[in-house]
């Protein structure tokens, strides 16, 4: 419920507060909770016993629901009730982390899993429980690209924040990159859906400058389920470089073309310098 | 077989110094022995190029491999091009994201 409220909003309405609501030390506990400072037992006593009570109260008052719900448009309605179960029950287990469902589930009558996403400052590894995918992220994840695309139709405990940003968070280097590793984890057969995931969120986001909600990229990644997926890949790649990256931003691939052919001299089994190699030749003369 | 084993057999197939890093030991000493011989059989792959290579982003003498071993641990073998072989990491899925994000790849 914290997770609700911030220091700035009690800052601001501190005067109201300390008259009609809280008393002083209730209001010094609140701001001490609310900047993550540690309680003593007595604090701890006032807080749960006296102070978070009241804040539940004047947020049930001004319709603020400790679930908070973005892109209710998109989600099915039988969704929504059982999501907030999951919630609740994951805050039991996971007390005082900001957790999210978000994924197929809420949009999709057929869905492979639920996936739960837990912001931690720990690093703890990921779980199953029944078909519930429990997927822990650092809370430096919530400024991510991927954050901004999953949060779009999500429910969770905290009041998430997507804006879009003032400068790019993607560079062409990091775009290449993400393309890269893709073709990489598909020569070598492995699961390349995260991958993917992250390179069309990026790809998007260069050409047109929006942050793909998850309806969107669901729909987006299924199109390149097919068999020929590095064909599709390469050719929606070179359109999207070519059409969005100016010709000296583009001179950037004739060094890493120069730096492949002379790799795959060397490693002649390196079927992935070839793709490299060719989708970026593709981007030059598109581009010109 | 052990962690101290599998390097020894490592730095055989490579003939020079090598750094383990990541939690090396504890992720070897995990896996089945059959993949423990898979990691072994793709350093030597790497060592005699049969196996794709990329390059870091951040510094262009540098190059790695990369290989998934069941579906939690992954290796980066990184080397300088033309040279020596630098660091051989093996750990978990997630540090293995963030290690990739450090060198560049």
């Amino acid at each position: 419920m914290d997770n609700l409220i911030n220091i700035a909003q009690v800052q601001k309405n501190e005067a109201l507060l300390r008259k009609h609501i809280f008393t002083n030390l209730q209001l010094n506990v609140l701001k001490k909770k609310l900047r993550n400072q540690t309680l003593d037992s007595n604090e701890k006593t006032y807080y749960y016993k006296f102070i978070k009570p009241k804040v539940r109260a004047l947020l049930a008052f001004s319709g603020i629901e400790e679930t908070i719900i973005r892109g209710e448009e998109y989600i099915l309605s039988e969704r929504i009730i059982p999501a907030r179960k999951i919630i609740q029950q994951m805050q039991k287990k996971h007390r005082r982390a900001k957790i999210l469902i978000s994924g197929s589930y809420l949009f999709n009558q057929q869905f492979n899993d639920i996936d739960v996403f837990i912001f931690s400052k720990y690093h703890k590894e990921d779980y199953r429980w029944k078909n519930i995918h429990i997927n822990f992220l650092p809370e430096t994840a919530i400024n991510s690209l991927f954050f901004s695309s999953l949060c779009q139709i999500s429910l969770s405990n905290f009041a998430t924040q997507y804006s879009q940003p003032s400068t790019s968070p993607i560079s062409l280097k990091d775009i290449l990159g993400t393309y890269e590793l893709l073709v990489n984890e598909i020569l070598n057969k492995e699961n390349f859906q995260k991958k993917l995931r992250d390179f069309i969120i990026g790809a998007e986001y260069i050409a047109t400058g929006q942050i793909l909600n998850p309806l969107q990229l669901y729909r987006l990644k299924n199109k390149f389920s097919r068999r020929n997926v590095l064909v599709l890949l390469q050719k929606y790649f070179t359109e999207k470089l070519a059409l969005n990256y100016t010709k000296a931003e583009l001179s950037l691939l004739d060094t890493y073309i120069h730096d492949y052919q002379k790799l795959s001299k060397e490693y002649k089994e390196s079927v992935n310098l070839h793709n490299y190699i060719q989708t970026y030749q593709e981007v030059l003369e598109l581009a010109s | 077989m052990l962690a101290e084993e599998g390097k020894k057999r490592i730095l055989e197939i490579l003939q020079q110094d090598l750094k383990f890093d990541g939690h090396f030991d504890k992720c070897f000493e995990n896996i089945k022995e059959t993949q423990q011989e898979e990691l072994i059989i793709w350093v030597k792959d790497c060592k005699e190029h049969k196996t794709n290579v990329i390059q870091s982003k951040l510094d262009r003498e540098i190059i790695g491999f990369v290989r998934r071993i069941g579906s939690n641990v992954r290796a980066i073998l990184t080397k300088r091009k033309d040279n020596y072989f630098i660091v051989l990491f093996l750990d978990k899925h997630k540090y293995y994201e963030v290690e990739m994000l450090k060198l560049g790849f």
